[in-house]
């Protein structure tokens, strides 16, 4: 069967959508078996066992949205304009880079829900199929994003991913994901005024312009030589400030350690992974824009140098000191948005292909950390919950445990220690994605951040300039210092001896992380340009898309 | 009537928007906050109505507009009191009530609305002096107008330069009354003020041809308030007791 591009990324959006119907199913047959049951006296028996098709549902949407995105790769090799309902989208190599961000690390984390779920909500199928759903619509909403071509409605699309994530949050019910989900909301629904207002600074800049005005991202590149350049100059500060908010740049972050470290670990593999990039995606639409009206990428360029090494400046003391492990990886992707910001604001083709590289790099390296740590999570919780059911109860079954239970203080994982000898492979994994997250070769990260760092020699090779070479000095310092504070954090939690033999992890919880890994290693010695990923085509190709034929 | 007159008239009206969002950053009760936030919000309904007569806009459009700040002017205080009643007792403010149907639920909404104004005369305090607190209010807003006719030099953009500078001056007065005050209800009611800020530069700022699509994410972000208003906000005060910021901090962002 051959789907055409516009086919294949309408089937995209229509995968998760399903599947965040079809999950409420098995809720419904149980409804309506509790009700027989009622009428002949007899309790449901399999009220409590997890439900198969609500996980297959989940993992193989999924599987087949990164298939799709993989397909629509590999065929749409021209932007792809298109109508679902009667919204217009748009579809370009850089809205494909993106969206196969989404699907790698949405598959990676689906497979971690059902897991999840059994150490959590064991007991409750309303909220099995509540944070399915929610999962597959947030899954939806992050892939939305990059396809739609209003900038109005891509505002919106990311608002949905708000809405979605905050639901994901509170779904748990306790009072820190309560009050992480609060935090979460009223910041970033503040912040993303400003990106509304930016955008509406946009429209009104382009007031008589047009016989027929439109909020389309390539007719606003096609007019914006014409556009009033005080007004797009506000117009990109507000939505820097707006998504930013989203994007986790500092000072607007401190969402972010909250939300992260009190979310499902597959929801936070998700936030740090794809959700900040969204935003960043909305910024990337609009330094596009800006730069081509202002013909000049010097103000966006200053800019981004300011918001990138801001956020670099502020994570290295937040990383350095002790916190949760969620956190610490929480105040990581700080650092790495600040570094992605960093590269955009150095430019230039080189620089902007390490960027980008970045983005997809720290996407699937966070997912890796995230999900192996929910596995060590899992395993010495249902430790401390045995050990609590055996105090108090005697040898009376452990007791399940309720919604917010992790509510103990902000150094609750002081006590994990011996990972690698308790968990051998996840230790591992998360020992050597550590490594890859503080940029260390031979891993993607360093890659990447060696790709922008070489941008930044090249550019000041052709024009020299005070300013970039104290960004660059941050820039090394702060990557360097982080590095320290990263390993004292995982040679706490991974070395030394378990106090607990645990569970034989199941190969669901351990495969994933191994092809993350394998990804994590391969993306650290090339840029794939073999088969149906042609990375380094999509790269290439997104990078003449911000350059706009202006980057030298 | 005249355009020139419908376009001073909103423009008067808009003005009062920026004077009652003062009034809001001033007052020390949450029950005259919520109060200040409904007439405003009644306000901003009249401006968006006004507008919808002005020649080339899109009257269905705007009228439908109209509908969201009434709306919230009408059920934003009863979720508010739901929520505060949440935080401050375990019960429901229904139970016991003994009446069921229509009548039932406006006497539990208005049992919940009095329950929730024993708490709401007693919180609603800023950080900051009245004094002081005013002093930076009239600072934004004179930011506001200092950038909003900076911007609009042009010929095209100068007749939004007013409307504008209301806006900015909403959005910066709701951010600085979320920072000012010291429980989680004021800050909503701040967000609620820049929301304003967000409807009036929609309507008025926005083409005329593109209000559409700021007219539906006028609608989202209604979604998005009342996503905090009846999931987040009653949700946080059941589970931590209390409405003051400093009872919800016990994480450290």
């Amino acid at each position: 069967m051959h789907l055409s591009p516009p086919a294949l990324a309408e089937s995209l959006l229509l995968l998760p959508s399903a599947a965040a119907a079809l999950v409420w199913l098995p809720m419904l047959w149980r409804l309506v078996r509790r009700g027989r049951a009622g009428q002949d006296g007899q309790a449901p028996a399999a009220m409590r066992t997890p439900n198969r098709l609500q996980d297959y549902a989940t993992t193989g949407t999924s599987v087949l949205s990164t298939a799709l995105t993989l397909a629509l790769a590999a065929t749409a090799h021209q932007p792809q304009t298109f109508r679902v309902l009667f919204i217009g989208m748009y579809v370009d190599s850089l809205s494909i880079y993106f969206l196969l961000l989404v699907g790698v690390v949405a598959m990676a984390a689906s497979f971690y829900i059902g897991p999840y779920l059994r150490s959590h909500h064991a007991a409750s199928p309303g909220k099995q199929a509540l944070f399915y759903s929610l999962f597959n619509l947030f899954h939806l909403t992050m892939v939305f994003v990059p396809m739609v071509s209003n900038l109005v409605i891509l505002w919106i699309g990311i608002e949905l991913t708000t809405i979605t994530s905050t639901a994901l949050i509170v779904v748990e019910g306790g009072r820190r994901h309560f009050e992480a989900a609060w935090k979460y909301i009223m910041i970033t629904s503040t912040g993303i005024i400003f990106a509304l207002l930016g955008t509406l600074f946009l429209a009104t800049a382009i007031h008589g312009k047009l016989a027929h005005p439109s909020m389309s991202w390539h007719n606003l590149l096609v007019i914006a030589p014409h556009l009033n350049p005080s007004l797009v100059r506000l117009s990109f500060l507000f939505v820097l400030v707006g998504y930013g908010t989203k994007a986790g740049l500092a000072p607007m972050h401190t969402w972010l350690p909250d939300a992260h470290g009190e979310a499902a670990y597959p929801v936070s593999a998700l936030l740090s992974g794809v959700l900040l990039k969204s935003a960043l995606y909305a910024i990337l639409r609009f330094i596009i824009i800006t730069n081509s009206s202002l013909r000049s990428t010097i103000f966006t360029s200053n800019v981004m140098l300011i918001a990138g090494l801001l956020s670099l400046v502020v994570a290295t003391p937040l990383i350095l000191r002790r916190s949760r492990f969620k956190r610490t990886l929480a105040y990581h992707s700080l650092e790495h948005m600040g570094i992605i910001v960093v590269g955009i604001g150095i430019g230039g083709p080189i620089a902007l292909f390490g960027a980008l590289l970045h983005v997809l790099n720290h996407g699937v390296t966070k997912s890796l950390m995230f999900l192996g740590y929910g596995n060590v999570q899992d395993n010495y919780q249902a430790r401390n919950v045995v050990a609590a059911g055996h105090h108090e109860a005697g040898d009376h079954e452990a007791p399940h445990q309720e919604p917010g239970h992790q509510e103990a203080g902000p150094d609750a994982d002081d006590d994990v220690t011996g990972v690698i000898r308790a968990m051998p492979t996840t230790g591992w994994m998360l020992a050597l994605g550590g490594l890859a997250l503080v940029g260390s070769p031979p891993f993607s990260i360093f890659l990447s951040e060696f790709i922008i760092l070489w941008g930044g020699v090249q550019r000041l090779i052709n024009a020299p300039s005070g300013w970039l070479i104290f960004v660059l000095v941050v820039f090394v310092l702060s990557v360097t210092l982080i590095f320290c504070g990263l390993i004292r954090h995982l040679g706490r939690m991974l070395l030394g001896e378990p106090e607990f033999r645990p569970k034989r992890a199941t190969a669901r919880r351990i495969v994933p992380l191994l092809v993350l890994f394998g990804l994590v290693l391969l993306l650290g010695v090339t840029v794939p340009a073999f088969g149906v990923l042609n990375l380094q085509r999509l790269l290439h190709e997104s990078v003449a898309i911000m350059c706009q034929g202006g980057c030298r | 009537m005249p355009s020139s007159l419908l376009n001073q008239s909103a423009l008067v009206m808009s003005y009062l928007l920026v004077i009652i969002a003062l009034w809001i950053s001033a007052t020390r009760t949450l029950t005259s906050m919520v109060r200040l936030y409904q007439a405003q919000a009644l306000v901003l309904t009249v401006v968006v109505l006004i507008t919808a007569f002005e020649p080339g806009r899109r009257l269905l459009a705007l009228g439908l507009v109209a509908i969201l700040p009434f709306t919230l002017a009408v059920i934003v205080p009863p979720l508010l009191a739901r929520a505060t009643f949440d935080a401050t007792s375990s019960r429901s403010p229904a139970h016991g009530s003994g009446t069921v149907g229509l009548r039932g639920l406006r006497a539990a909404q208005r049992q919940a609305l009095d329950e929730a104004e024993l708490t709401w005369l007693q919180h609603g305090g800023s950080r900051l002096p009245v004094s002081l607190s005013t002093a930076i209010d009239m600072f934004l807003i004179a930011v506001a107008v200092l950038v909003a006719y900076r911007l609009s030099g042009g010929a095209k953009t100068a007749s939004v330069a007013p409307s504008l500078a209301v806006s900015i001056a909403l959005l910066l007065q709701g951010l600085f009354t979320m920072i000012n005050k010291n429980d989680i209800v004021s800050q909503i009611i701040g967000l609620l003020v820049v929301d304003q800020g967000l409807f009036l530069a929609a309507v008025r700022v926005a083409p005329a041809a593109l209000a559409v699509f700021f007219v539906l994410s006028l609608f989202l972000y209604v979604l998005v308030t009342l996503t905090i208003l009846l999931w987040v906000l009653p949700g946080l005060h059941r589970t931590s007791a209390s409405i003051e910021v400093a009872g919800n901090a016990e994480l450290r962002g």
